[in-house]
């Protein structure tokens, strides 16, 4: 196959034997890879391979994953994948890589199979492709529950709160919101069911701005939150 | 639908009869009423349950309402209650007196349920709701809305919501099948082939399960009797 029309992996990771098992399984998925145990030497590679997709380990010494990441995504602006290969348990240090921008985060020790699953996701070679993993249909209602992801609150009136969120919530939809301003409010455990009455999008900022109806709320309580505004 | 549901009315009048007859007109138009004989009760139970209305007579044993109206002009949280009069009192210089001091309307006993309810609905029209501005490091909140996973594999799963994810959106899940898998502990982040419209106001979205390791992949892989 003709060296440059494979996608060039980028990894940063300073244990030399992990670095060479990655390479073994990476070369053998179609990927050019080029590991590298330095900053510099990293850095220069971006320039030299333009990478498709890059790989930081989380401990590195002097410098941290973390350090990376923000400088290929904030400082460099590149859109490429960085999924973080890291030993580090723990969900603080899942979120703090997501929100500096990885796309993803893999806990050491990896395998073939489970690494070229990960992959899958974000680039695509012949070899990859033969072992991306099916989506398995579930059951009609078999797998029923609820989602939840985090928003700002910029106002609460007496009819409901504007909330702020890049993602659309359709007018019209019914869900729970959980705040330690609405416990502050009165509401009890913080928790109140409001129904989307408008979302509108600041396409500059990509984020919407969402007001929500408090739904089925006891009068009683709603009483508690005007006092809790008028002071 | 009732024009005064979800208001709250505050009646300060020494006549319980009085009290009783404006209860009974607010009510039937959906208000919630809370009566008082006196100013200072009624001073007092507003500052605790803030109505939306207060409805104050002019004649009253102790504190009059001219004594109310003044200590209103005074005072943030009344001032922005708007207030009616509800007296006897004919006299020219009673009513201007009355608005001079800054009630909105003036109610002259005895009066018609109508005239009564107009004047309230009006009051209540020219009122601005309360507002609260969330500042930075307090408006931290979560919403939770219904999902359905309709599919999934080990490393990821489709879901199905009213809501249209943000590629990269942190989500966590919480679905009987998500916790036994152990997949509810993970964070999870909404990858980029998301946001398809799919039928009766939901989006599907595929989220990716971050921060995973090679043995619950392994698990749930075997979940669905797929093999190494």
């Amino acid at each position: 196959m003709n060296q440059r029309l494979k996608p060039v992996l980028l990894a940063i990771e300073d244990d030399h034997d992990f670095r060479k098992g990655m390479e073994i399984v990476l070369e053998r998925l179609g990927f050019r890879f080029v590991g590298v145990d330095r900053f510099e030497d990293f850095y220069e590679c971006i320039e030299k391979f333009k990478p498709d997709l890059y790989l930081v380990d989380l401990q590195l010494g002097a410098q941290s994953g973390f350090d990376v990441i923000h400088e290929l995504r904030h400082r460099r602006g590149l859109k490429e994948p960085i999924l973080v290969v890291s030993g580090v348990r723990g969900t603080e240090a899942v979120a703090h890589a997501i929100e500096l921008g990885a796309s993803d985060f893999l806990l050491k020790p990896l395998d073939r199979t489970f690494l070229s699953a990960k992959l899958s996701r974000f680039i695509e070679t012949d070899l990859i492709l033969e072992h991306k993993p099916k989506f398995h249909e579930l059951p009609r209602g078999s797998a029923g529950g609820k989602v939840e992801f985090d928003v700002k609150i910029s106002e609460i009136d007496e009819l409901g709160i504007r909330f702020r969120t890049s993602s659309l919530v359709p007018k019209g939809t019914v869900m729970k919101l959980r705040s330690a301003v609405l416990a502050e409010a009165g509401m009890p455990d913080g928790e109140a069911l409001v129904a989307v009455v408008s979302s509108d999008l600041d396409p500059t900022a990509k984020v919407y701005t969402t007001y929500a109806e408090f739904d089925g709320v006891d009068v009683e309580i709603l009483q508690r939150v005007r006092s809790w505004l008028a002071t | 639908m009732a024009s005064l549901a979800g208001k709250n009315i505050l009646v300060i009048d020494d006549a319980a009869d009085m009290r009783l007859l404006a209860r009974k007109i607010l009510e039937v138009d959906g208000a919630t009423v809370s009566d008082v004989a006196s100013i200072d009760a009624g001073i007092a139970l507003a500052r605790e349950k803030v109505p939306h209305l207060i409805v104050v007579d002019l004649e009253l044993p102790e504190k009059t309402g001219f004594d109310f109206l003044e200590f209103r002009r005074g005072d943030a949280l009344f001032q922005a209650i708007p207030s009616l009069v509800l007296s006897g009192r004919k006299d020219r210089e009673s009513v201007q007196r009355a608005i001079s001091l800054g009630a909105d309307d003036y109610v002259l006993k005895p009066f018609r349920a109508t005239l009564m309810l107009q004047k309230v609905r009006k009051a209540l029209k020219l009122t601005s709701f309360y507002r609260k501005s969330v500042g930075p490091g307090i408006d931290g909140a979560t919403v939770a809305v219904a999902v359905e996973v309709t599919h999934l594999n080990e490393v990821a799963c489709r879901i199905a919501s009213p809501v249209k994810f943000a590629p990269g959106e942190s989500v966590r899940l919480a679905t009987e099948l998500t916790s036994r898998l152990g997949i509810d502990r993970l964070p999870l982040c909404v990858s980029p082939v998301s946001g398809v419209y799919l039928n009766a106001g939901q989006y599907g979205a595929e989220v990716d399960f971050v921060g995973i390791d090679r043995e619950l992949a392994a698990r749930i892989r075997a979940s669905f009797g797929g093999g190494k």
